[in-house]
């Protein structure tokens, strides 16, 4: 053992000869040879304590199946005869455990790989490790000769979804849980209530789901189903109750609930609404003792997520009630008041046998240590809670709806920043973090795109050790990893076109999806600002359609760093004339005629860019006034049209400096 | 009713307004204006006899919805006068869908709203499917243009046959391809669900048979039932097939006792006809298919019942004393009149559970009564001979989806045609229609839907819609916005594409693979048998694998050349010409492709030639005699099979040459 140790190399070394894997394991060593997976390959399970293993190796056979379209029989073989012999003695815990072991151990070699963990977890994340090893070679599938020791840096990654603002069905959650599995992910936290939707089945509060969810809700056995799923793929699922605000759809069934008589609608917009549960009422904490009460028993994980957060105080302040009751009890301010009432339901959830996570908002109350808080306005509050002792995990900088870059999120660390101060002792309370995905401008349809691959960026920032960080490899290896998600299910990359064609109508999509290659979708405060959206507004325009981050304009803007010059030509000659081709389309069709300035300005820009190109290749320099009209249309073409922004305008921008 | 049905014009007139219909329908009238779809779209129906007219609602809607990316919440509108789309059905229909059941309705679009009326919920099943692929984009939103139509198919047997015997193909797989059905209005789904490699249904009553023929990829009896319903749902009947006594070793692996020898069989992995028969002499052959069937018909529940009866090729009855002995004590002449002898205790046993039989063009023999159906594929001369003598006949001779020929070619195919043309007006009428196949030696679950879709919607049109609606260049039109459509459904004929070059380019680029791809076709099923490497395990991931069956790109060129539009031509060209440079590395790089390199080769170099004729026809100058001999000896190479593709802008290239030769 000691001898193969000293041939691991360090990270950065490594990532030079690096195969495509994602997370970056924590120890790999590249041995000689390969071995070969073909029709033969056959899984040797020994010891087989957890039948979450057998299934972890059947979903790698028909993974592998799909990935190669080599039929590859379902079934075990003995160790003599495996091809992937699996080692792992003991059983996980019955409910997976927050920092419960999931390190593993794969050895390759060109005659057989063996994949070894203490725990089943370790087993489920080094099958995914070396579903990412197959690759195409000159003679046929093979995975190199490896010895690969792992281990996640943090013990909690995270994914958030909304389900309330959009409803996303079952098969969407279960999709994205695959996915979660195939990045090392291990807690899916499922956001079920909010002013927009109640989505989950209360057998003892009917009206919940009955009159807050359009009908858009899962079952109680649907919700045992998923939460199977997510446990055979070593993933933890946290349920969350957004209380006392973000509450709209609970009174729509229980009015009294609320600190306002009601009626009340769910709401169909999007920001922060007034409606709060009553604090003051002992009725209200009856009511959530029933209700904790029933979700503590259908979900196993002992966290339960009580939100917390933006809670705008408007109704507190208009009830004589909770007025009174505030002067009773001494309150100050609505801050006092929320902490009095996370307090209580704070008692509840413990009674229950969980333990609380909330907002960071709910940091303002007194709380037992055992809660976790999550920050997510900014890291602030992580290092906050640590030093005050209470776990906590970070979400600023991860939030996917703001459309941000990979090379963006990937920089964002829970150990960096307000962080690095922070005793060893202090930074031990850190636990991860988890990427937040709300659904404001997402749907089903186009949810994946928006999760995927960014999502498996942030996956490598909290489970790799805090020296990967070379953007560059990062890159490299998401394109490989976003291709590997397409078989297991996510839509990020085949959703793209139909959307486009639905845009175009009968016409052909080629000049459409050059421009919409080179956009980029705006984040969601723009959007908000539009003030047009309602949970109704179908997302079927250029901007639902563009991916979160335009792989053209990132490569564009290498070209142009390298000033290869024959490329950079060839695109920004496509560009300039791709608007004559585009615009009969452009004026046909409803979802497109907001789209034609983006398509003139696509034009010029490659226009300009190529004059810019012969000035350069010329050794000449433009006239002052060239440059200062270019200038002026830059600064109109960086902005936002239809709500999206073309991505490459940074680079044109830098063809043009360089002519100087 | 009258006046409106004055406006209909004759199919051929309106193919010119270009609707996106398909199959197109019988009798249409466009109008003024047109009907806005958005969130405020809502159904009502009235009447509402039955479940299907509810869960048609249901699926229009989430299609709509998809289609359009339009959010709707699936209430139907209390007020009927308040709905976007008004559906009025008075009956149920039959409680098992039969055949000939009746399927016509009529849909009017107004500016205000749309009615769809049908006698049969069948009907409304139907015009759902009309309405949707009437909805475009237009310049204000999601509009359904003002028309009248009013339909009913041509033929009521509309059939698509999937074999599941040589390759597995899951039930979800089924199901997607049971949408695509219903989309193009197909009725039939034949189920072949037995042959030489697979058996593919649970037996309670005989578990060896799945248990051991099947290598564990079956259906439960639970799964089948919830496709028949499923498809039901649908408007589409469920005709199992078990194929006898011919293509049925799965059976004997764990029933060798049913075999002419005694055995023991292994599962074939390979394709072509075997030996393997059962044994029609014994009495414990019929008493096992008296169980088996009696099991089989009560599941499924139409009335027909497919029993196979190809290719018997008798070897093992020539060699088998015993047969011989059985043949000469009941006077039978030969091998085909011992088949007859085991159709017929079959059909006895079909009758006795209530069940028509069907079978392949084999089975023809005027001993049988006449209630059995005849299902032509060796040519259409039996669908022809088979109405003569008095039976139903099913045409599937041209339409063999496996034979990898155009959509254009299976258009042409016409069951009343060739040797049914002279049919009498009695016997025309027991030409029920036909089925396409979609035989399984080269389909896996990832490629099948791409074997089907889309030219199994031109044969659909063949058989829903007049005869004289053929114009191909509107077929193909129309075909493209279909398939199109069909991916909302979650076909996998045009994602499959992307996906399958991704795992071939490992990490590439990928437009020059795909350039080159978009002009490759695949060779008909006969051809890669005779390669003799293949066999059931043999992966389906190379090139071949991953072209479609037809190349839009050259049928494209194809037309351009015919249209001489000379910048086009010479874009397309230059791609290719300059393509091999790209790709190189790629094909290169995989053992997967590396074969390809060749072709690629002669794909740049018939660019290149086609610029030199295209240079040569703008200058007027005519090429040399000896630059002629040698392109065409190149082209004629070119135009064979490589690694089993074909370049299928070949036939395009010589025109061009030949045009410069003038």
């Amino acid at each position: 053992m000691t001898r193969l140790l000293a041939f691991f190399l360090s990270p950065a070394v490594l990532l030079a000869a690096q195969p495509n894997l994602m997370p970056w394991p924590a120890k790999i060593s590249m041995g000689q040879g390969s071995l070969a997976i073909d029709g033969n390959f056959h899984i040797a399970p020994m010891g087989n304590p957890d039948q979450r293993l057998t299934a972890g190796a059947t979903r790698l056979i028909r993974r592998l199946a799909l990935q190669t379209g080599i039929p590859i029989a379902e079934g075990f073989r003995d160790p003599d005869h495996g091809t992937l012999v699996i080692r792992c003695d003991s059983a996980g815990d019955t409910i997976q455990k927050l920092g419960e072991e999931e390190s593993y151990r794969l050895e390759v070699t060109p005659q057989q790989a063996s994949l070894s963990a203490s725990n089943p977890i370790g087993i489920l994340h080094g099958l995914e490790t070396f579903s990412q090893l197959v690759e195409p070679s000159a003679n046929g599938f093979v995975v190199p000769a490896v010895v690969i020791e792992d281990k996640p840096r943090f013990p909690w990654r995270g994914l958030h979804l909304d389900v309330a603002r959009h409803w996303m069905p079952l098969e969407v959650v279960k999709r994205n849980l695959d996915g979660m599995a195939a990045v090392k992910l291990n807690v899916f936290h499922w956001h079920l209530s909010d002013d927009q939707g109640f989505r989950i089945e209360s057998k003892r509060f009917p009206k919940l789901h009955e009159l807050g969810s359009d009908g858009h809700y899962y079952t109680q056995d649907q919700v045992r189903g998923l939460t199977a799923y997510a446990r055979d793929r070593g993933i933890r699922v946290v349920p969350e109750f957004d209380m006392p605000g973000h509450a709209t759809s609970w009174f729509v069934g229980y009015p009294e609930l609320a600190s306002a008589p009601g009626p009340y609608q769910i709401e169909r917009k999007w920001g922060v609404f007034d409606p709060a549960m009553d604090p003051s009422r002992e009725s209200t904490y009856e009511f959530l003792d029933g209700f904790i009460g029933e979700m503590a028993a259908l979900f196993p994980d002992e966290f339960f997520h009580i939100g917390g957060d933006e809670v705008n105080g408007e109704q507190w302040k208009k009830s004589q009630r909770v007025q009174g009751f505030m002067r009773e009890h001494g309150f100050n301010d609505n801050h006092e008041l929320q902490a009095y009432f996370t307090k209580r339901i704070q008692a509840l959830v413990t009674k229950h046998g969980k333990r609380t996570e909330g907002w960071e908002e709910v940091l303002a109350a007194e709380l037992p240590k055992d809660i976790v808080i999550q920050a997510w306005q900014r890291q602030e509050p992580l290092a906050i809670a640590a030093r005050r002792g209470y776990a906590s995990i970070l979400s600023a900088g991860y939030y996917l709806d703001h459309m941000e870059p990979a090379s963006t999120l990937y920089q964002v660390d829970p150990f960096e920043k307000e962080s690095a101060g922070l005793t060893a002792e202090e930074k031990a309370h850190i636990l991860g973090g988890e990427i937040c995905m709300w659904t404001e401008y997402v749907s089903p349809e186009n949810v994946d795109s928006r999760i995927w691959p960014r999502t498996a960026a942030i996956a490598e920032r909290l489970w790799s050790q805090q020296e990967v960080k070379d953007v560059v490899s990062m890159y490299r290896r998401l394109e490989a990893v976003s291709r590997r998600l397409d078989w297991l299910g996510p839509t990020h990359l085949s959703s793209y076109l139909p959307m486009l064609r639905r845009m175009a109508g009968d016409d052909p999509i080629a000049p459409l999806k050059l421009l919409a290659d080179v956009v980029e979708p705006a984040d969601l405060d723009p959007r908000d600002e539009t003030g047009k959206y309602t949970q109704q507004t179908p997302l079927n325009r250029l901007v639902d359609a563009a991916r979160a981050e335009s792989t053209t304009a990132r490569q564009f803007a290498a070209l142009v760093d390298n000033m290869d010059r024959v490329r950079i030509r060839s695109w920004l000659t496509l560009w300039r004339d791709n608007d004559a081709q585009l615009e009969p389309t452009l004026r046909k069709s409803f979802l497109l005629a907001e789209d034609m300035p983006l398509s003139k300005d696509l034009n010029r820009l490659g226009a300009i860019g190529l004059e810019a190109l012969d000035f350069i290749e010329r050794g000449q320099h433009p006239p002052a006034a060239w440059l200062s009209e270019q200038k002026t249309f830059l600064e109109q073409a960086k902005k936002l049209h239809a709500e999206v922004r073309i991505a490459v305008v940074p680079s044109i921008e830098k063809l043009i400096e360089r002519t100087k | 009713m009258t006046k409106l049905l004055a406006f209909f014009l004759s199919p051929a007139l309106l193919l010119a307004a270009e609707l996106n219909l398909m199959p197109w329908p019988a009798k249409i009238a466009l109008g003024q204006g047109s009907l806005p779809i958005d969130h405020t779209f809502q159904v009502a129906i009235v009447g509402n006899p039955e479940a299907r007219v509810r869960a048609a609602t249901g699926r229009l809607i989430a299609h709509l919805s998809l289609q359009t990316g339009i959010p709707l919440a699936g209430e139907l509108a209390q007020d009927p006068s308040k709905a976007t789309l008004l559906i009025q059905c008075d009956h149920p229909g039959e409680p098992v869908q039969k055949l000939g059941e009746d399927e016509s309705y009529r849909l009017e679009v107004t500016e205000k709203q749309v009615r769809l009326n049908a006698e049969n919920p069948l009907g409304i099943v139907r015009g759902v499917e009309t309405f949707l692929q009437l909805i475009a984009p237009g310049q204000h939103g999601f509009v359904v243009p003002a028309a009248i139509i009013e339909d009913k198919p041509r033929f009521p047997w509309r059939g698509l046959l999937m074999d599941v015997g040589r390759h597995w193909i899951p039930a979800d797989v089924i199901k997607r391809n049971l949408d695509g059905m219903a989309a193009v209005k197909l009725n039939i789904f034949h189920w072949h669900l037995s042959d030489y490699q697979g058996f593919r249904i649970e037996s309670k009553r005989f578990p060896k048979l799945h248990e051991l023929g099947s290598e564990g990829l079956y259906y439960t009896q639970d799964q089948v039932r919830d496709v028949i319903a499923y498809a039901r749902d649908r408007g589409i009947r469920v005709v199992p097939e078990f194929d006898m006594p011919g293509h049925s070793t799965s059976w004997l692996m764990g029933y060798p006792e049913l075999g002419t020898v005694p055995g023991p069989y292994q599962l074939q992995r390979t394709w072509e006809v075997f030996d393997t028969t059962l044994d029609p002499t014994r009495e414990s052959t019929y008493e096992f298919l008296d169980g088996f069937i009696g099991e089989m018909a009560a599941l499924f529940p139409d009335e027909v019942f497919h029993i196979g009866g190809d290719e018997v090729n008798g070897e093992q009855w020539k060699k088998s004393e015993h047969i011989q002995a059985f043949l000469r004590e009941h006077h039978l002449k030969d091998n085909r009149e011992l088949q007859a002898y085991f159709n017929k205790r079959v059909q006895a046993i079909l009758k006795k559970y209530g069940k028509r039989m069907e079978g392949w063009d084999e089975i023809l023999n005027s001993d049988l009564p006449k209630d059995i159906v005849i299902q032509s594929w060796r040519g259409q001369e039996s669908l022809a001979e088979a109405a003569r003598l008095g039976y139903s006949g099913v045409l599937s001779s041209g339409y063999y989806l496996d034979h990898m020929r155009s959509a254009a070619i299976h258009y042409l195919v016409d069951p009343l045609e060739k040797e049914s043309a002279n049919l009498t007006g009695e016997q025309r009428s027991r030409v029920l229609g036909g089925e396409a196949c979609m035989w399984g030696e080269f389909a896996t679950a990832e490629n099948v839907d791409k074997g089907i879709w889309p030219r199994t919607a031109a044969i659909a049109e063949r058989l829903w819609s007049p005869p004289e609606v053929r114009d191909v260049a509107s077929m193909y039109r129309r075909l493209e916005m279909v398939s199109r459509k069909l991916d909302w459904l979650g076909l996998t004929h045009n994602s499959s594409y992307h996906t399958m070059l991704e795992r071939l380019a490992a990490g590439d680029r990928l437009g020059p693979l795909k350039t080159f791809a978009d002009v490759l076709e695949p060779p008909e099923m006969g051809l890669r048998v005779e390669t003799g490497k293949y066999t059931q395990q043999t992966p389906l991931n190379r090139l071949v694998d991953a072209v479609p069956a037809e190349s839009k790109t050259a049928r494209d060129f194809a037309t351009l050349v015919d249209k001489m539009d000379r910048s086009e031509i010479r874009a397309w060209l230059t791609l290719w010409r300059d393509n091999d440079a790209k790709v190189r590395p790629t094909l290169e790089n995989s053992f997967l492709l590396v074969e390809d390199v060749p072709l690629s080769e002669d794909l740049s170099r018939l660019g290149a030639i086609g610029l030199e004729a295209l240079n040569d026809i703008e200058r007027h100058e005519h090429p040399t005699a000896a630059w002629l001999a040698e392109q065409r000896t190149f082209l004629e190479k070119a135009g064979k099979l490589h690694q089993e593709l074909l370049i299928a802008i070949v036939p395009s290239i010589q025109k061009l040459v030949d045009r410069a030769a003038r």
